[in-house]
């Protein structure tokens, strides 16, 4: 048997196995834009590249007593999304989003909004920088 | 109700001091494209043993110790030497004298970004240039110039084999995953272990100490081996990736458990991030059994609840290769049974225990590749500003610091694709240890059988561990 059979065979098999795994794309990172249930059905419908749709997720976070009351421990969005954290603390403090390095002066009692976009793909975690309270993880998924 | 909420106020707390060195950002790999690693891993592993059917490769020799780098190169080599002193003596002198924040001390990334991943990774291309510029090794050099030569205090050190590295080794491991230490930690721990290498070295004598004793003098050996060039007569040469590893032997079982080690213990730092593993402790044993045996107050037992858990992972850390060895033995066990082999088990585990190093390396690689692209890459301006005092002189030229956070789609893919690649290499060398070590070419073949099961768990748990999702915002 010929010397390139074997590597030529775990190519095509690796190659193969890829295009049959890999999932479709799915051009728009919001839920609520495809609704049907059966989008298999009708693939051509979603399957143009549709720009992302540039339409916000926003998540309500509210701490208190050192201790995230209310929200997400987990942040989870599509690379490209426009996102608002709006959080509310009973102690003045200030929110780090690391990997964004952005941070966030947050007045107590009060509610504060951070907007950005989330154009960097990957898994960031933010803390509440004075009570060293690590809150959670916001997961931007690559497109 | 209220007393949850207790409780989760108290281990959010609890959890940012447990910080270890660098962020990772990588995310969870999806699903299909950890089964797609699986099944590519499965079905190449056969394609090998189709190729291994129809040829017999050309048997290996067990090398001598690959030489030295730059022995022939004196001049650069005592730069390189005294570059390495420099660079241990600034990390000190950084610790103890420069920012306490981890993130502007020089030492903290050019300790455990900058020498112990992104030295080691060159070390896996290039080969063995530790053991030319091993700053213990020159501190030790210098006492023994002072004193004369240090042939040790013990008859026999051998028979130590990799025992006295590998205590070390796993203490090491533990102060990465669970020391929390800062800059000034990390100089006073850079200290104590240049004092065990002088007290090791004396009591081994220094030729022995440097192979049996120092860790990162075992680990990056193992590494260089893996490397697509080696050292013969004082020139580099061209060699197969991975080829190295035919040329070595493992002469004790130390070696064995120490090489598994490398893979458990990459393994567990990866485990305990996720949320199956932190679920296990502060849910499900929590309300079956800490609850019921610690008493009914959360405010009360979370202190003691926290040592109870630094002790049950520091348990996991140190059983994780004992995990590794007992499925190890088991498959050898079998292909001994399969093949009817009159070799012992102790000869089959130590022959094809370096085929496993492979697998070790990308299970290391995936898992921190991209801390040299987030926190190495800020090297250059920790070196200008090595205390952390502000001053920003280095900008000037460099501009300001700036985060390559690579795309976590790439990200996916390289993890599965290292993987795989490092499973598959495995594979092939066992294979090739395999014609070596039975009679027949049909033994060696049914010898596989099991070793392939056994490298299916191993690459099929990483890949698990890299899928699972990550625990977020404390237990």
């Amino acid at each position: 048997m010929k010397n390139w059979v074997f590597p030529l065979a775990a190519l095509l098999l690796l190659g193969g196995l890829f295009l049959w795994m890999r999932p479709t794309p799915v051009a728009s990172p919001v839920p609520p834009a495809v609704p049907p249930p059966n989008t298999a059905a009708m693939p051509a419908v979603i399957a143009p590249p549709a720009p992302a749709a540039p339409v916000s997720s926003v998540f309500e976070l509210v701490v208190k007593d050192q201790h995230l009351v209310s929200g997400p421990a987990v942040l989870s969005v599509v690379q490209g999304t426009p996102v608002t954290i709006a959080i509310t603390v009973d102690r003045h403090d200030e929110l780090h989003l690391h990997g964004y390095d952005l941070s966030l002066k947050l007045p107590a009692g009060q509610r504060t909004e951070l907007h950005f976009v989330a154009d960097r793909s990957g898994r960031f975690e933010y803390e509440l920088h004075h009570s060293h309270l690590e809150l959670g993880a916001l997961e931007v998924q690559p497109q | 109700m209220r007393r949850q909420a207790a409780l989760c106020a108290l281990l959010l707390a609890g959890r940012a001091e447990a910080h270890s060195f660098g962020k990772l950002y990588n995310l969870p790999v999806p699903l299909w494209l950890y089964l797609y690693g699986a099944v590519a891993a499965l079905l190449l592993s056969f394609v090998v043993m189709a190729w291994f059917g129809t040829r017999t490769p050309a048997p290996t020799t067990a090398g001598p110790a690959d030489e030295t780098a730059l022995v022939r190169y004196p001049r650069l080599r005592r730069g390189a030497q005294g570059l390495s002193l420099a660079l241990l003596g600034l990390a000190v002198l950084s610790g103890l004298a420069g920012s306490q924040n981890a993130y502007a001390n020089f030492n903290m990334s050019g300790f455990w970004i900058g020498f112990v991943l992104g030295f080691a990774y060159l070390v896996a291309l290039c080969g063995p240039l530790y053991a030319a510029i091993n700053p213990w090794a020159l501190i030790v050099q210098a006492g023994e110039r002072l004193t004369g030569p240090w042939h040790g205090r013990i008859a026999d050190p051998e028979r130590l084999g990799l025992w006295p590295a590998l205590t070390l080794y796993v203490g090491f491991i533990w102060v990465e995953l669970f020391g929390g230490t800062g800059p000034a930690g990390l100089s006073w721990l850079l200290i104590a272990y240049t004092l065990i290498n002088l007290a090791g070295a004396w009591w081994l004598g220094s030729q022995a100490w440097f192979k049996q004793g120092e860790f990162f003098a075992v680990f990056l050996h193992y590494f260089a081996r893996c490397a697509p060039v080696h050292w013969s007569s004082g020139r580099l040469r061209l060699q197969w990736p991975f080829s190295g590893l035919l040329r070595e032997r493992t002469a004790h079982w130390s070696g064995v458990v120490f090489i598994l080690f490398m893979l458990s213990s990459t393994a567990f730092d990866g485990l305990r991030e996720t949320v199956p593993w932190v679920r296990l402790f502060w849910k499900d044993l929590y309300a079956s059994l800490w609850l019921p045996l610690l008493g009914d107050q959360p405010v009360e037992i979370f202190p003691q609840l926290k040592r109870i858990y630094l002790g049950w992972q520091t348990v996991a850390l140190l059983l994780s290769p004992l995990l590794y060895l007992a499925v190890y033995l088991g498959c050898l066990k079998l292909a001994q049974w399969l093949t009817g082999s009159p070799q012992g088990l102790r000869a089959l585990a130590l022959r094809f225990a370096p085929t496993l190093i492979p697998i070790a390396l990308v299970y290391h690689v995936t898992h921190y590749y991209t801390l040299l692209f987030t926190q190495g890459a800020q090297l250059p301006w920790l070196l200008s500003d090595p205390l952390g005092t502000g001053n920003e002189w280095a900008w000037r030229w460099l501009g300001p610091p700036r985060a390559h956070i690579p795309d976590a789609g790439l990200v996916w893919h390289t993890q599965v694709g290292l993987i795989v690649l490092g499973h598959i290499v495995s594979v092939v060398l066992a294979h090739r240890v395999a014609l070596e070590m039975f009679a027949t070419r049909r033994a060696a073949t049914l010898s596989q059988l099991p070793m392939l099961l056994l490298m299916m768990l191993y690459t099929g748990s990483g890949l698990w561990i890299l899928a699972q999702p990550l625990n977020a915002g404390g237990y």
